[in-house]
């Protein structure tokens, strides 16, 4: 027999995470000491038929609940074929339901949005506009979600966005070149980072939903240091252990850099 | 190694040779330095042990008929280890060198031609003679290649060739829109490489760490061992062959693609692109000054006719498309159809020969005829 306090009092006090969160929380453990900011997936999509590319907007949605639960800032997902317009307001629909539910006993339910690469010459612009502004990675985040805040950055990325995006980026410098508004032999390795980097973060861990370690073009400057997970019999082991392993092996990797 | 196992391994090699055998390996030697400390011989030891390791991989390798193998042998970032490491490792790279360019059998026996890729500019000076000569000494050998990457980032590479292309842009050689996927694949260290078919990292990490990263991210077949470099044998390379084989038809699928929508996206830049009228004298003139340049800087024929060859192939290959593409811009202006068509192929032609001509011309790439 529960007294008056402890039923309408102290839920509101200490609310209780649903039951998915508690396992997720509880399966990654306190022995993490190396959480990653920015996870990339490989995750192909057969957008020929509606069923899949539904599959695979139910896939896209609980790697972002497993992704806002772990405290990851950013995920970035590539896909096969680029995702239409449309569609991206369709995936953020779904992912805004799942966030609601995975959450709904707790007092706020994170935020995680979605979107794509814009142009390059878009990027090019803003970054020239921005030479010499100071922000941190939260504001950029901010900014490029149009000033909206949020818990997550999911950055939805084709097979076009990987070396295809490179050239189409060296071409826009040529074409800057020719206006006069940069010089070639200032093009150095700290200049080439701020132009790809402007768009897309390097991602610590990289997991393929693939059966063969196949990179798929994924951006390649962004993928020097990136401890890339994988493993053969993908198809049949659950996505979420796939997950956990991977968080797992991120954190017991050392990186020497070189020394 | 006995009779025994020698004749075992030719079998094995004689069996990979049904199927396909990669025309480009690459190889992350990493892990000698913990297999010196593992075998108590101390670290410069290890990388003593981990050079013979790459003589027997190559070896195999040239065995089984791969054409060009590629070896992350220093990086950049190496520098920052201690001082008397880095020496090391630098007087291993002056030694081996000038062995394998004066006497090695294999070297001789496979026409290996060995290319030293990376910003040699950051090599003391001893160190760079001696790549220069050697590669100067094997530079008429072209039946394989052996690509030693030192001091090599993969950024570093991108960044080489995108400045380099700028720098024709700006002194008006190439267009904006001559530069493609193919075109920037086509400026780095690797270019007169066949696209790489496997890469594989030892010591069981597993991150590129800065090598090949353009060349590994598609249509490759990637892997990582859970061994050290020096433990590394034909007999763990032979199980990620068969994978390979497993995997080449697909690879060759995903190459045909990417090369498809390269030609896609390459005629539709030049659809934006202004007609440029050039008279056919002055087309000529610019393919013999490409072809008399070549031979002037000392460029051997080799890479002028492969560049040449390539290009020849993806111009057939291409060539339906361009018509495809051509009759739909020409869709609604048919009396200037053939007209239209002529004009555009011609300036596709144009371009490909302008691209050509920069790409030979360019002798900017240290260490590589």
């Amino acid at each position: 027999m529960k007294t008056l306090v402890q039923v309408f009092f102290l839920p509101h006090l200490f609310p209780v995470a649903p039951e998915l969160v508690r396992i997720l929380r509880a399966d990654l453990g306190t022995d993490l000491v190396k959480k990653p900011k920015h996870v990339a997936v490989i995750l192909p999509a057969n957008s020929s038929s509606e069923t899949e590319e539904e599959e695979w907007h139910a896939k896209v949605a609980q790697l972002v609940q497993w992704s806002v639960a772990s405290g990851i800032k950013c995920l970035s997902v590539m896909r096969t074929d680029p995702l239409h317009p449309q569609l991206v307001e369709l995936l953020q629909e779904r992912i805004n339901d799942s966030l609601a539910d995975f959450y709904k006993e707790e007092k706020s339910v994170p935020v995680a949005r979605v979107r794509t690469l814009r142009s390059v010459e878009d990027s090019l612009q803003d970054v020239v506009k921005r030479q010499g502004v100071d922000e941190n990675e939260a504001q950029r985040l901010q900014r490029l979600h149009g000033g909206r805040k949020l818990d997550l950055d999911v950055v939805i990325l084709s097979e076009r966005d990987g070396h295809d995006r490179l050239a189409t980026s060296v071409r826009a410098l040529g074409e800057a070149a020719l206006g006069d508004e940069i010089q070639s032999q200032n093009i150095t390795m700290k200049f080439m980072d701020q132009q790809l980097s402007a768009e897309l973060t390097e991602p610590e861990l990289l997991i393929v939903f693939k059966d063969e370690l196949d990179l798929s073009s994924y951006p390649p400057w962004h993928i020097r240091l990136t401890e890339i997970f994988h493993h053969p019999d993908q198809a049949v082991i659950p996505q979420y252990t796939m997950f956990l392993q991977a968080l797992h092996r991120y954190a017991k990797c050392e990186q020497r850099f070189g020394k | 190694m006995s009779a025994l196992s020698r004749a075992i391994r030719t079998v094995a090699i004689k069996a990979l040779q049904c199927g396909a055998i990669p025309p480009h390996v690459g190889f992350i030697m990493d892990g000698n330095r913990c297999y010196g400390c593992k075998v108590q011989v101390g670290n410069s030891r290890g990388y003593y042990l981990g050079y013979e390791a790459l003589e027997e991989i190559l070896a195999v390798c040239m065995e089984m008929g791969v054409k060009v193998v590629t070896v992350y042998a220093f990086s950049i970032e190496n520098f920052k280890r201690p001082p008397d490491q880095v020496e090391t490792l630098m007087e291993l790279a002056k030694t081996k060198l000038a062995e394998l360019c004066e006497h090695s059998e294999l070297v001789n026996r496979y026409g290996i031609g060995i290319r030293v890729l990376g910003d040699d500019t950051l090599l003391p000076e001893d160190v760079r003679q001696v790549v220069r000569r050697a590669v100067d000494l094997t530079k008429k050998n072209n039946r394989a290649i052996l690509n030693m990457c030192f001091p090599y980032t993969s950024r570093e590479e991108l960044t080489m060739a995108s400045r380099s292309l700028v720098n024709g842009i700006e002194a008006y050689e190439l267009n904006p829109s001559d530069i493609t996927t193919s075109v920037l694949e086509d400026s780095l260290y690797t270019r007169s490489c066949p696209p790489m078919d496997i890469l594989v990292r030892t010591s069981g990490e597993i991150r590129l760490s800065d090598f090949m990263i353009w060349q590994s991210s598609r249509a490759c077949h990637v892997e990582f061992i859970d061994c050290y470099w020096p433990e590394f044998t034909f007999w763990k390379l032979l199980p990620i062959l068969l994978r390979y084989q497993l995997q080449a038809g697909s690879i060759a699928q995903s190459r045909r693609e990417y090369e498809r929508r390269d030609n896609l996206i390459s005629s539709e830049k030049s659809n934006h692109a202004d007609i440029i009228e050039e008279d056919s004298a002055e087309t000529s003139e610019a393919v013999s000054s490409a072809a008399g340049a070549g031979a002037g800087a000392g460029v051997p024929q080799d890479l002028t006719e492969h560049v040449m060859t390539n290009l020849r192939l993806s111009r057939s290959s291409s060539e339906s498309t361009l018509v495809t593409a051509a009759s739909e811009y020409d869709e609604d202006e048919e009396e200037e159809d053939s007209r239209g068509m002529d004009c555009y192929n011609c300036q596709a032609k144009e371009k490909r020969q302008r691209v050509a001509e920069f790409l030979t011309h360019r002798g900017h790439l240290p260490n590589s005829p």
